[in-house]
């Protein structure tokens, strides 16, 4: 028997796990980002001082993100092609969109100084456009 | 691209969701593909060849666009 496919998001029992496995993943990435960059903090520390949990520290988050980067790529290579399709294009828009606000930033930051926090905020504005432009796109063809 | 999706289906009393349940893919990518907002891509558009049982160029035809109307 057929594996049943949600009516709405097109999507079936697998992918939604996939999805499942991704978003947990993302979320220990989130974590373990925001607890190096508490934990770490500014430092003096010279040259060859640094002591060696602060190097793992900093390398703490690259293990969930690697495995939130190969659910993700998991999800996409077994979805619906035209799910796939929509996801890309969600993708590069929200790519495109950061790198111009990134372009704007550099330049207001000449003129009004740096914003620490900016980078923080790009990011999160790459995610939300990224899911703002997916179920907008996806909307044009879930009627 | 043009394609007569449409009409073959509506031939055969399927709806979109079965269409797309013997093909593998989404209602919403069938609906796509009807409405020629979407070209499938060569193993989809040979898998629709099969199940219709007509050669692809009978299906499809690049040089127009939007999709046959049914009467």
């Amino acid at each position: 028997m057929a594996a049943a496919r949600h009516e709405h998001s097109g999507l079936y029992e697998r992918d939604r796990t996939n999805l499942k496995v991704f978003s947990r993943w993302f979320l220990l990435f989130v974590l373990a980002f925001v607890l190096a960059v508490v934990f770490l903090g500014p430092t003096d520390d010279g040259p060859g001082q640094t002591p060696y949990w602060r190097f793992a520290l900093a390398v703490l988050p690259l293990l969930p993100g690697y495995f939130a980067a190969r659910a993700y790529f998991k999800f996409l290579s077994e979805a619906d092609e035209l799910i796939k399709c929509i996801h890309h294009e969600a993708a590069s828009k929200s790519f495109v969109l950061v790198i111009l606000l990134g372009f704007v930033y550099y330049l207001a930051s000449q003129v009004f100084g740096e914003w620490e926090d900016a980078g923080a905020i790009l990011w999160v504005i790459a995610i939300v456009a990224y899911q703002v432009n997916y179920r907008r796109f996806w909307r044009r063809f879930d009627v | 691209m043009y394609n007569r999706v449409r009409r073959l289906r509506t031939e055969r009393g399927w709806s979109q969701a079965v269409l797309g349940e013997r093909l593998g893919v989404s209602r919403q990518t069938i609906n796509a593909i009807e409405g020629g907002k979407y070209d499938p891509s060569l193993p989809l558009a040979f898998a629709i060849s099969k199940l219709f049982k007509l050669p692809i160029e009978r299906i499809f035809d690049p040089d127009k666009t939007g999709s046959e109307e049914i009467p």
